[in-house]
């Protein structure tokens, strides 16, 4: 194993690996920030362009795009409060008030920083505890991926903003949305209208572009002057965040091991992480009040969980050929074109690529820490530009972003009507973070729940059953009555004390 | 008073919507719908529930102060109507694009944009307008290779390079 690590070592140290993953780190920064091109995009994208590398080199640009777009999703979320990536729809929250409060430059340095530690730590357990993982990740089914699904519902209740039953309303309404079009299992069409751009249902990226650019286009618009964004609006403080974000300790370490276990579940995803990471730090804070309006705590939680999702989301990849999600299927297609299986044979037989691309990552981490901080430094003053310029500019990027998804003109009508759905939400104070994990749930909580009922023959008593004999069934049935016992409690002791003071 | 008579007039919206669903739901097959219904069926006791809480409270803080509020304040009014240009606009962009193509369809709605949103046409508007509708084009359509969109005219085609 040491031999096989200092292969890796030496092999990601060679110059053309450095300017590999430099200039991964440089394009992922650019795509992750635009709404509408995401990770899998960027990954697809390029390809074609790394046929003529040798496969270490390739792997290592389309690693440093991996993580770099990963983290650069922020950037927009932070500045203008619209997610470029749907794992930074979290960093919204508490990002964009930040920039509200003339911290836009801290936030974007508290982001960098916290990604990085997210980003180096599923690095290095994807270097050391990889075969053990993925073991571990063999041993979840169908019982536990619904009951993961329903952990996060449990936590909608926690991004509420104002009334938590208008927040809940928002979660229903997004599980709603996420099942239309065709049932995983039956294959029946429902609530499409008949509409064919709606059979394989809405694609998160539509959504979110829909639901947070539109209703910010109107608010920009609505801003009485530039001129108070203009005294608000410093970049800086950024460098001095690393110290800061490792005083958070305990949020970053439990950040980090949330986003690396998501990351190990083939299909789970880096939303997931980023709210459940976000809400574990909101339960243990000392001050859970702060969250949603700015809290440095929920930024670094949000931003270190959905970093460390991309080692964690390589580990069924590289030692099942599993891939964990979308963008890793995509490097499993980069692997297979450039003559390597993806499983442990790899580690055996090319163990200066297996090594060395993992080498890579943990530099691209470290990389696209002066490279998002520059690029961060040039786009905050996007936000000085006059209203109408940044208003058409953001509404024309967001219409091509929703079209580029499926190249369908029908998509960007349905981001049209998301958006109409999103300005109403936000017209009637409603917050729309429940309503987009809602979405991001609902799909992975029928078609596991429909994959369990089969797998028992629709017998609902032997499925509870199972809920509760299998061990990890078991903590997740134990992790969702412990998260809503703890939520009504905290939401009884709030209420008490507001009749106390009054 | 005013965002408590809001919030009431946002359940009664959801009270139909779910409602609607609920129904739709028993249209189609047990297995498809299950969830589906059960989500639904929810969203009408929250929303019923959210419904009465809100009029109740809607109701004593008149009685308590002997007058109504009004159901949209000014600001609410202007934030409507910018909200109505704005989905104007976008609505106008996507009929473009299937009429005249991408290019001068965003060129069009950029600069159209601008100018309603500011209120005056200015020179440098032009130029803005179609530096980004060349750049966005160069960007998706020839260095990423997306799909141009099918339109009457085929202006697109001349700028395309790959």
């Amino acid at each position: 194993m040491l031999d096989a690590l200092s292969i890796g070592f030496l092999t990601a140290l060679q110059p053309s690996m450095l300017l590999a993953a430099c200039v991964g780190v440089t394009i992922g920064v650019f795509i992750g920030m635009l709404p509408g091109l995401t990770s899998t995009m960027g990954v697809a994208l390029l390809i074609p362009v790394t046929f003529s590398f040798p496969p270490a080199v390739g792997l290592a640009l389309l690693g440093g795009i991996y993580l770099a777009s990963t983290f650069s999703g922020s950037i927009s979320a932070i500045l203008l409060n619209i997610p470029g990536t749907p794992s930074a729809v979290a960093t919204c929250q508490d990002g964009y008030p930040m920039t509200r409060a003339g911290k836009a430059g801290r936030a974007v340095g508290l982001s960098v920083f916290a990604s990085c530690i997210g980003g180096i730590f599923s690095a290095i357990v994807l270097l050391f505890m990889a075969p053990v993982l993925s073991e571990l990740s063999l041993m979840l089914g169908a019982p536990e991926y619904f009951l993961l699904a329903l952990f996060g519902v449990t936590i909608i209740a926690s991004l509420s903003e104002g009334s938590m039953l208008k927040s809940m309303m928002g979660g229903v309404l997004g599980l709603i949305i996420s099942l239309i079009g065709m049932h995983p299992l039956t294959g029946e069409m429902r609530l499409t209208m008949g509409l064919p751009s709606l059979y394989d249902g809405i694609p998160l990226v539509i959504t979110l572009i829909g639901l947070y650019s539109i209703p910010e286009v109107v608010n920009i618009l609505s801003e009485k002057s530039n001129s108070q964004k203009r005294e608000n609006s410093q970049f800086s403080g950024a460098w001095s965040t690393l110290k800061d974000v490792l005083a958070q300790r305990l949020n970053v370490f439990r950040s980090c091991v949330i986003g690396t276990v998501i990351g190990i579940i083939p299909g789970a995803g880096q939303s997931i992480a980023s709210f459940i990471a976000y809400d574990a730090a909101k339960r243990g804070s000392r001050t859970p009040e702060q969250f949603g309006k700015g809290s440095e705590e929920g930024l670094v939680a949000a931003e270190t969980a959905n970093n460390a999702v991309t080692g964690g989301s390589l580990v069924p990849l590289l030692t099942l050929g599993v891939p964990g999600n979308a963008v890793s299927a995509v490097l499993m297609g980069g692997l297979i074109i450039h003559g390597l299986s993806p499983g442990p044979i790899l580690f055996q037989n090319s163990p200066d690529i297996a090594y060395g691309f993992i080498f890579s990552l943990l530099f691209s981490n470290l990389l696209f820490v002066p490279v998002g901080l520059l690029v961060a430094k040039y786009c905050v003053k996007v936000i000085y530009l006059p209203k109408e310029i940044l208003a058409a500019s953001i509404l024309s990027l967001a219409v091509m972003g929703a079209y580029a998804i499926r190249g369908q003109v029908s998509d960007v009508g349905l981001m049209l009507a998301i958006g109409v759905l999103g300005y109403l939400l936000t017209f009637f104070s409603v917050s729309r973070a429940p309503m987009v994990l809602g979405l991001v749930l609902g799909t992975m909580a029928e078609s596991n729940l429909s994959r369990a009922l089969s797998l028992v023959r629709g017998d609902v008593g032997e499925l509870l059953l199972q809920f509760v004999t299998r061990p990890f069934s078991l903590a997740l049935v134990l992790l969702c009555v412990a998260s809503v016992v703890m939520g009504y409690r905290k939401s009884r002791r709030s209420s008490l004390a507001a009749q106390d003071t009054t | 008073m005013t965002s408590i008579k809001k919030d009431a007039g946002f359940a009664l919206a959801f009270i139909l919507l779910s409602i609607w669903i609920t129904w739709e739901s028993f249209s189609y097959s047990y297995q498809s719908s299950v969830l589906l219904r059960g989500l639904a069926m929810i969203l009408v006791v929250m929303s019923v529930a959210f419904f009465i809480i809100r009029i109740y409270q809607y109701l004593r803080m008149a009685k308590a102060r002997g007058h109504a509020a009004p159901f949209l304040e000014g600001n609410d009014v202007r934030h409507l109507l910018k909200s109505l240009l704005v989905f104007g606009l976008v609505g106008g962009y996507i009929l473009a694009i299937t009429l005249v193509g991408f290019l001068l369809a965003t060129f069009l709605f950029v600069f159209i944009s601008m100018c309603c949103f500011s209120g005056k046409p200015r020179v440098f508007y032009l130029v803005y307008s179609a530096a980004l509708a060349l750049t966005i084009f160069m960007l998706f359509f020839n260095a990423l290779g997306v799909t141009l969109p099918d339109s009457l005219l085929p202006f697109d085609t001349f700028f395309k390079i790959v």
